[in-house]
């Protein structure tokens, strides 16, 4: 962050090709220090988005109360966190600057200040509903930029209540990986009936005040960093419910077969059974906090940041049921964006500089010249690529590439969209990426959303994403009112592919490869002067719809692409048929 | 010369060390725990001399295990 705005943020993973890398972000730092024209020692300020030792002094009591059965645990914890008490040296030392220039943010305010910064309103309620920080896991803040910037703790609920945490000791139960993969319990539930509501109710029990206590009972938190190896819940809960999902068999159902709504195998029935009852008891929880924090705060506009953050249908519920006229998330709700959320918390807290980042562009991710990339492919023979094919991909004889460059950009839209219209699905990357865990419409993958074949197509063969989960759309936000059936269809989380929300009867068939069985659908509203902006337009204009299916520009369980590079790996491991990299384009010909 | 004063010192991992400390004894007093500090202190010995016996390469092979 430079004079209160934000310069660069990237997560490592887009370059380093590992989902979520845990490493230290080095590849992060040299990218965010060469846009700024920085060096380190130029640094005002780095900034960690936690206290290290706040949190230890939570783990070190959680562990030391269940002494002596504790003490294996205690053992590893103290191995990992006399290292995490490190953390300002380790910077230091990583950073080559002064230790005194490193400090720490407490998590639920860097969430906070992201969730506030970001945001367009002058004064908010500020809901965080989080895994577990240093010990709160929800907090209930008012922000305020009227006198400089405020931020005031109303309420907080502390470890071991999270609904992160259930959320995640929930996705392990349904055979989800985490962090990272929660959204999978919501696209499942849309395939349930909430018929263990009851149960579920013993575990978390919502109060009359709104806030809500979590039976601990039920499971064992501290053996989430060691799922799924070791499940994070005991066998009273799977005395309740039955037993875990095993992860090896896929579920049976199939998002583009309405149909199917019901499983043929009644394991599956009873799984998507326990997601639906779940989403209905979080939905509740955390309409609950919606209605406390309204009251306590009176103020009119929410936001909403942490891991809950991140389950598409929570958000949509609290769009079309939460008792705020405007609602807001960060375009990166989750753990990454509490790191943008620290700095801005010194940039514009503490420094009370009344700075902000508003209107803030979560595209600030890295820029690439895709020359280079252009005369390499021009050069490249499909035969050699063989054997690095996506497995259960195929790739006839013969092919070849054809590879243009477009300097017209009305040019390059006509003839992709061409290929959308031809059922082709094709590779979108557009400029620099953005800060959040979608592609955004920079790094994503088209198709037509009235075509089921070429979806089944880049679900099978391209992405490889589980049968049960549904893309996003992209609509152009002249057309969002045709296709959304939502009060406000330009509401912020529409904008991010954030929110589950109905689609319009009469948009249904036309979108009907984008619709999940419950009727939903996951909104990317674009209404900037962006190349996917124009792109949708001149869509629209051909088949009456300006909206296109939009999946994110990776192959399921990768992080997104960030580099042209990455693309082109992708492009020629898939059965992709077109890539789109800025104004170059790149397409298999058949023989 | 700012810069310079910017960058790491030599020696500032003991002063890394000795802040990690304070911060740890401040966040143990700000959530009223504070008699935990001996234990919090015998950890930190005990962190230390490994570290120290991870160092000395003849006795290395054996503190290793016990990670």
């Amino acid at each position: 962050m430079a004079d209160g705005q934000v310069v660069a943020a990237a997560a490592e993973e887009r370059f380093t090709r590992q989902k979520h890398d845990p490493s230290f972000p080095r590849f992060a730092v040299e990218y965010c220090l060469d846009q700024a024209g920085a060096k380190a020692c130029e640094l005002d300020a780095v900034v960690f988005y936690e206290e290290p030792q706040s949190r230890f002094t939570r783990v070190l009591t959680t562990t030391m109360a269940g002494f002596p059965q504790s003490w294996p645990l205690f053992v590893g914890n103290m191995k990992t966190w006399l290292s995490r008490l490190w953390t300002r040296n380790e910077l230091s030392k990583k950073l080559d600057v002064h230790p005194a220039l490193v400090s720490f943010v407490s998590h639920g305010q860097s969430h906070a200040a992201q969730a506030f910064c970001t945001s367009p309103f002058d004064e908010a309620a500020v809901l965080i509903v989080d895994t577990a920080g240093e010990w709160a896991s929800t907090a209930l803040y008012s922000a305020s930029r009227a006198n400089g910037l405020t931020l005031q703790e109303y309420e907080r609920i502390d470890y071991p209540h999270s609904l992160g945490l259930v959320q995640q000791a929930f996705a392990v139960y349904l055979g989800f990986r985490v962090p990272g993969w929660e959204a999978g319990i919501s696209d499942l539930a849309a395939f349930g009936r909430p018929t263990y509501v009851d149960q579920l109710r013993k575990l978390i029990s919502i109060r009359e005040d709104g806030s809500y206590r979590v039976d601990p009972s039920y499971f064992r938190f501290d053996r989430l960093n060691q799922a799924p190896f070791d499940r994070p819940f005991t066998p009273a809960l799977t005395a309740l419910l039955g037993p875990a999902r095993d992860a090896r068999v896929a579920l049976q159902f199939d998002t583009l077969k309405p149909a199917s709504g019901s499983a043929t195998d009644t394991e599956s029935q009873r799984l998507a059974d326990i997601a639906a009852s779940f989403q209905v008891v979080l939905e509740e929880a955390v309409l609950g906090l919606c209605k406390r924090i309204h009251q306590v705060s009176g103020s009119s506009a929410l936001c909403l940041a942490g891991a809950v953050a991140t389950n598409p249908s929570v958000v949509g519920r609290i769009l079309q049921e939460g008792p705020f006229e405007h609602l807001y998330l960060p375009p990166e709700p989750g753990e990454g964006g509490g790191a943008l959320g620290a700095a801005m918390h010194v940039g514009a807290f503490e420094s009370k500089t009344g700075a902000t980042s508003a209107p803030y562009s979560p595209f600030v991710g890295k820029e690439y010249d895709e020359s280079r990339d252009a005369a390499a492919i021009r050069h490249a023979d499909p035969k050699y690529w063989v054997r690095f094919l996506k497995h259960g991909c195929k790739q006839p004889d013969g092919m070849t590439l054809d590879v243009r460059t477009h300097e017209n950009p009305d040019e390059l839209i006509a003839c992709i969209v061409d290929d959308l219209q031809a059922g082709k699905v094709v590779g979108w990357f557009q400029g620099r990426f953005a800060f959040s865990p979608s592609g955004l419409g920079r790094r994503s993958i088209l198709a037509d959303p009235s075509n089921q074949a070429a979806v089944q197509r880049l679900r099978d063969e391209v992405v490889g994403q589980p049968a049960f989960r549904p893309f996003g759309l992209a609509i152009a936000e002249e057309d969002a009112a045709k296709v959304v059936d939502v009060k406000d269809h330009t509401a912020w989380p529409l904008r991010w592919m954030q929110a589950a929300v109905p689609v319009a009867e009469e948009a249904a068939g036309a979108v009907s490869a984008a619709v999940h069985v419950n009727a939903t659908i996951r909104p990317l509203i674009c209404g900037d002067d962006s190349a996917t902006h124009a792109l949708l337009k001149a869509w629209g204009a051909r088949s009456g719809l300006a909206a296109l299916v939009c999946a994110d520009f990776n192959e399921y369980n990768y992080p997104i692409v960030g580099s042209p590079a990455d693309a082109l790996i992708v492009f020629a491991r898939t059965e992709m048929e077109t890539v789109v990299i800025n104004n170059l384009v790149v397409r298999k010909v058949q023989p | 010369m700012a810069l310079q004063k910017n960058k790491r010192p030599r020696g500032a991992w003991l002063m890394s060390a000795a802040w990690s400390l304070r911060d740890v004894m401040k966040a143990l007093w700000r959530e009223k725990l504070l008699g935990l500090s001996p234990a919090v202190l015998v950890l930190f010995a005990l962190a230390l001399l490994l570290s120290f016996l991870t160092a000395i390469s003849p006795i290395a092979p054996f503190v290793y295990p016990l990670f």
